[in-house]
């Protein structure tokens, strides 16, 4: 058990962005860390950029978000959104991005995928890129996307939560239908991407 | 067990990971809550989604409802305490000023059962038009208040209020904001308490409030305000945490802040942490500042418990140096964080700002604003009215998501106050010779645009009224409203239509169908000429796109030739350009079709294969 990890996940609204908080939050608590994420509802939503925050303690976590440059883990699930925080992260930070963009609509000049990489990789100490939808796919749900993410940030050993609290936790916070998918998508995942 | 069955039936010491709105609906349920009532909004909504399965699955509480207003909530919750059951009203910030009236009253009548008004404050705007302070309505009501700091707080805590409200008989304001209410952390459950009805004896020289009783229960109210202060002096609530010279008074999310930041300056600090904010415990703050060498407020927004404690060293000639927002150290406007108060409280204490600390910049991005979902039938509506008016037209808005057309494409937004203000201010601009039109949503229409309405019929206003029509309360998480045939319980009920008001009232209405758009500009132009003197209305009727399943998506053909008519006219998220031509993205794609209808070229088509929506999937990496 680490003494703290602070963790913020990024992405498109309606991608899953506080499911993943949900599940990191949840696992961590298995694992008898104090946790608390902080969330935005509401208008942030509506197709929006979100950002949710994860915070473990092995004490007690007071502040619902993360100090500034203090960040241990970035999960992005979209590349603009992951650029647009990635300062967030902590010059040893490391992140975990699914190779995906989806700019924001109606404009014409957004940043390029390789541009948005060069620019992430210079900020980013230890950056992870990985094809979640691919994966997704491979489980034939595209929705599981955002566990794809959560679990390759375990299976590079970023994420320090216990395989098994991690599919508690998918039991805890799905239904019995939802929870087989995500567990799949845990499964290949891990199995993928892990060492 | 899912988590809305857990908040209904866990078990004493059961551990849950719970929002800060749902450990207060948890609270409501361990207090034995037997009425409450809420109109929906942001930061709030959760505490009625979450009552709303919990009272008609496992009837806890045993009555809920979504009321038309806060107004309306607050009287049938505030009453149904009189009448003896334990009772609680819940809001939004600036629900509450719409509640304001009976909540000034119910100071002054009491209550009989307990009775809780929770305001859910919004520091940051992150969902509203205003950051007010609430706490001010304890201060203005002379109501007592508490603040939790976290979600084991905020469930705690309401059994605090109920106990307080029953002992001075008087309503108990708890006040959260958006951090409290939209964290998670965890919660440990407690016991569920079973309340007995206390009994009604009429006394209408209390509850009728004629100016004789008020002048009397005026007295009454001061009395109880000087109980609430014994308590306040009393209460584990406002306790020291800590010690050392530095003094730091806190209450809500900031404690957090607090707590953080002094670990991180690693300073030795005394916290004198508020849960109860009204009143404060004058000689407890009294005794703590006494002997303090310096002593810092730290809370959001206004400087209240600052002014509350200058005010009270100043009459006990307590000399220690306080500081806070009078001296610019913490800011006015906005949330905290725990960087800000570091900053704050380095500033009081005359420490180095950090030694030229690396800022980090972000890197530039686009900006992402919300935007309307894929399909959504507002953007359709603006369209067609678009099409019909004239762009000297004056836009009233209103609260709901309808006032994303305040973006690009349309940019019909022009004047905008609080929920139901959109036919109001067309009236005052109507006055002006200007032509104006109200935007309002079905649930804000029931929720204050109906007397809007009466008002512009009766005073002859030429204005049109634009009632966007998509069967439930999209914004806030798909709430039920009078329009939707199903109570906050989910009962069965009568449904109740805008336009049943327009014929009541005799005025010149049309409804129709936005995914349509030649039938429905047909429509909005027969209206039109119709109307006379006096308003006219139109219900474009469709049900909002996430709560519809797709039934197939549209792709764009080879005719398309670039000219980019759908994007430009609609703006759905759904829509892109692609190398010239304009793409659909199947994975966004509602399958409303009203793209289709813009087109010129007759480039937009449906498919009904499921196969085509996973094929056409798409990645701008590639």
């Amino acid at each position: 058990m680490i003494d703290k990890y602070d963790v913020i996940v990024v992405g498109v609204g309606g991608m899953g962005v506080l499911t993943s908080a949900y599940l990191i939050a949840e696992s961590a608590r298995f694992d008898g860390y104090d946790v608390k994420i902080g969330e935005v509802h509401g208008m942030a939503q509506r197709g929006g950029s979100v950002i949710a925050e994860v915070r473990l303690n092995k004490e007690k976590v007071f502040s619902p978000t993360i100090p500034r440059f203090e960040a241990d883990l970035m999960i992005g699930l979209e590349l603009t959104e992951a650029l647009r925080y990635s300062h967030k992260l902590s010059s040893s930070g490391s992140a975990v991005i699914n190779d995906y963009l989806l700019p924001p609509p109606l404009i014409d000049d957004y940043p390029q995928r390789e541009a948005i990489l060069s620019k992430l990789r210079r900020q980013i100490n230890d950056l992870r890129l990985v094809d979640c939808y691919g994966i997704a796919e491979k489980i034939g749900a595209r929705f599981v996307v955002n566990t794809v993410a959560v679990a390759a940030s375990k299976a590079y050993s970023f994420l320090p939560v216990s395989n098994k609290s991690l599919l508690n936790a998918l039991k805890s916070i799905f239904s019995d239908k939802k929870a087989k998918l995500n567990r799949k998508a845990l499964e290949l995942t891990l199995k993928l991407l892990g060492s | 067990m899912n988590l809305f069955e857990k908040i209904a039936c866990g078990g004493l010491g059961e551990k849950l990971l719970l929002l800060g709105n749902e450990a207060i609906a948890r609270g409501l349920i361990e207090a034995g809550v037997i009425v409450a009532t809420t109109y929906p909004g942001t930061p709030s909504s959760e505490i009625g989604n979450t009552l709303a399965v919990t009272s008609s699955k496992y009837g806890k509480p045993r009555y809920f409802e979504f009321s038309t207003n806060e107004k309306v909530a607050f009287e049938v919750a505030a009453s149904a305490a009189v009448a003896g059951l334990r009772s609680c009203v819940f809001m939004k910030h600036v629900g509450l000023n719409v509640a304001a009236d009976p909540l000034m009253s119910s100071a002054y009548i009491g209550t009989n059962a307990g009775f809780t008004v929770i305001t859910a404050d919004d520091p940051g705007c992150w969902s509203s038009q205003n950051e007010q302070d609430n706490r001010y309505y304890a201060y203005l009501a002379n109501l007592p208040m508490l603040e939790p700091s976290n979600s084991q707080e905020a469930k705690d805590m309401i059994r605090d209020a109920f106990i307080i409200s029953e002992k001075l008989e008087l309503p108990v304001i708890f006040r959260v904001t958006t951090r409290v209410s939209h964290t998670r952390g965890k919660v440990i459950l407690g016991k569920i308490e079973t309340q007995k009805p206390k009994k009604f004896v009429k006394n209408p020289g209390r509850y009728v409030p004629i100016p004789a009783v008020a002048r009397k229960r005026r007295l009454v109210l001061i009395d109880k305000i000087n109980k609430a202060r014994e308590i306040s002096e009393q209460t584990n609530l406002n306790r020291v945490e800590g010690s050392g010279d530095i003094g730091i008074i806190t209450s809500g999310v900031s404690y957090n802040y607090a707590m953080e930041a002094i670990a991180k300056i690693n300073i030795e600090a005394s916290i004198l942490k508020l849960g109860m904010t009204y009143p404060l415990p004058e000689n407890k703050i009294k005794n703590f500042i006494k002997d303090k060498k310096q002593v810092i407020i730290i809370e959001e927004l206004e400087p209240l418990i600052e002014n509350t404690i200058r005010s009270i060293a100043q009459r006990n000639n307590v000399k220690v140096k306080i500081n806070g927002k009078h001296d610019n150290f913490f800011p006015l406007s906005g949330e905290f964080s725990t960087d800000i108060v570091v900053d704050g409280i380095k500033k009081a204490l005359n420490m180095e700002t950090n030694k030229q600390m690396k800022i980090k910049q972000a890197e530039k991005t686009p900006f992402r604003p919300p935007i309307f979902c894929p399909g959504c039938p507002h953007m359709a509506s603006y369209h067609i009215v678009k099409r019909v008016l004239s762009p000297r037209t004056i836009w009233a808005s209103d609260i709901g998501c309808y006032t994303l057309a305040i973006n690009k494409p349309f940019q019909m937004a022009d004047i905008l106050y609080c929920m139901g203000s959109s036919i109001g201010a067309a009236m005052g601009m109507s006055k002006a010779d200007k032509v104006a039109v109200a935007f309002i949503g079905d649930s804000t229409f029931f929720h204050s645009g109906l007397p809007e309405l009466v008002n512009a019929v009766y005073n002859k206003h030429n204005v049109l009224v634009v009632v966007l029509d998509n069967g439930t309360t999209a914004m806030t998480g798909h709430q039920p409203h009078p329009g939707t045939g199903r109570t906050g319980m989910g009962e069965k009920t009568k449904v109740i239509l805008p336009e049943m008001f327009a014929e009541a009232l005799g005025i010149p209405y049309e409804v129709t169908d936005p995914y349509n758009i030649a039938l429905s500009v047909k429509a909005l132009r027969r209206l039109l000429k119709r109307k006379g003197e006096g308003p006219a209305l139109i219900v474009f009727r469709r049900s909002c796109a996430l709560i519809r399943p797709v039934e197939q998506v549209y792709i764009i053909n080879d005719k398309c030739t670039g000219c980019f008519a759908c994007i430009n006219s609609l703006g759905c998220p759904a829509l892109r350009k692609r190398n010239g031509n304009a793409i659909i993205l199947s994975n966004l794609c509602r399958g409303c079709g009203v793209c289709s209808q813009v087109c010129p070229f007759e480039a937009i088509e449906s498919v009904n294969d499921l196969e085509t929506e996973k094929k056409n999937f798409l990645n701008f990496t590639q």
